[in-house]
């Protein structure tokens, strides 16, 4: 289930304290592709941060579909992970970008925010591609369906033989 | 650190009392003086111990959402905490120990994870998936939230999540029974029900091969 994203690297021109410039990350997504015993879909990214300044310990913001919310770390503080959940009817297959900023980037949107500007402006310090292939609802048409149609058929070809030929 | 504060007040009004009682051979506008610094001590100490009392108070919500529990199937369990205090909770970790890993999988997700910062007014959701190993009735326990309350505040506070309660996994193979589509079984069952029907239609095509069809003449056509 687990599927490898694409690395994507995007270069900032801030530096400024702690703030992580050249950021690679590594990350590992999960869909959830069963929706016949679910009623929500996962989406969840495990990823890890390097930073070209060996900045460590950052504290990431998401863009997912709640907003821009906190990322959560493992206690060692290596590992993040990104997850929301959506309704499973509502759910559409393919591609889901998830922009992550750092306390800079967060604020500036903050701040674009407020103001009410465009906040494609400020840039994230990377971007993770989440893949959904879609989730499983269960068969098109049933089984039995087309067992009975089947049947239906050859009753129908048997019943206008015999009468042809009583007739 | 309440109840340090306390011990502080107590101890600078007792001195204060002292020095107060020492100085009774005083002139009186030096001992009118000292009372009021008692009374300004006395006030001050009651007042101090209501300001900073702004805590962060985290609410958390473990939920499973699935409609069906199967072995070796997903369990999509979501976590959600909430901040209703009025400062900002700092270093949130959230542990779940009720998926040991002899009884499940995971498929994505971490168990045990921390928020550096919860804004107040703010939540954050974090979810997790599962995949159990054995079927049987399990019950889904809280996981534990730690946090500290304000920026300046060294304590620890603890709390819990909602706790989901017991659910039922059921074995995949009676899962299976009953909702897959069993495309096989019928694929099985058209090719035991082909010599019941190859056979006549054999018979009847045969016997029809050696007699030729006579077109009917057309009715109302008279020649």
């Amino acid at each position: 289930m687990k599927v490898l994203i694409a690395v994507f690297i995007t270069l900032v021109a801030v530096v400024h304290g702690e703030s992580c410039t050249g950021a690679q990350v590594e990350a590992v997504g999960f869909t959830s592709q069963d929706a016949t015993i679910v009623t929500k879909i996962a989406y969840i990214a495990d990823f890890t941060l390097s930073c070209s300044n060996g900045a460590k310990d950052i504290s990431l913001y998401a863009e997912t579909v709640d907003g821009i919310v906190g990322v959560a770390r493992s206690v060692d503080g290596l590992k993040y992970q990104v997850s929301w959940v959506e309704d499973a009817a509502t759910a559409v297959s393919g591609e889901r970008p998830i922009k992550l900023y750092d306390d800079q980037g967060y604020a500036a949107l903050r701040k674009a925010q407020r103001g009410n500007e465009d906040t494609s402006t400020v840039q994230p310090i990377a971007t993770i591609n989440l893949y959904h292939p879609g989730a499983y609802r269960g068969p098109w048409v049933q089984s039995e369906t087309m067992a009975i149609i089947a049947a239906i058929f050859v009753y129908y070809y048997a019943l206008t033989q015999k009468t042809r030929l009583m007739a | 650190s309440q109840v340090a504060a306390l011990v502080q007040c107590t101890s600078s009004i007792i001195t204060h009392t002292l020095s107060v009682s020492i100085n009774i051979s005083v002139s009186p506008p030096a001992r009118m003086l000292s009372y009021l610094i008692l009374a300004l001590a006395f006030v001050g100490c009651v007042l101090s111990e209501g300001e900073g009392e702004e805590r962060a108070r985290l609410l958390a919500a473990k939920r499973v959402h699935n409609l069906y529990l199967v072995e070796g199937r997903d369990i999509v369990v979501q976590y959600s905490v909430h901040n209703v205090g009025q400062a900002a909770a700092i270093n949130v970790q959230l542990t779940d120990a009720g998926f040991s890993t002899e009884d499940f999988d995971i498929a994505g997700g971490q168990l045990q994870v921390k928020f550096d910062r919860i804004a107040p007014n703010a939540n954050v959701s974090h979810t997790v998936v599962v995949k159990p190993k054995k079927y049987g009735y399990f019950n889904f326990t809280a996981a534990e939230v730690s946090y500290q309350p304000s920026e300046d505040s060294a304590e620890i506070q603890i709390g819990y999540t909602s706790e989901p309660g017991e659910g039922g996994i059921i074995a995949f193979r009676d899962y299976d029974r009953k909702f897959s589509p069993h495309v096989f079984d019928w694929l099985i069952f058209a090719l035991l029900m082909i010599p019941a029907l190859l056979v006549p239609y054999m018979m009847w095509y045969n016997i029809k091969s050696k007699y030729a069809t006579v077109p009917r003449g057309k009715k109302g056509r008279s020649d």
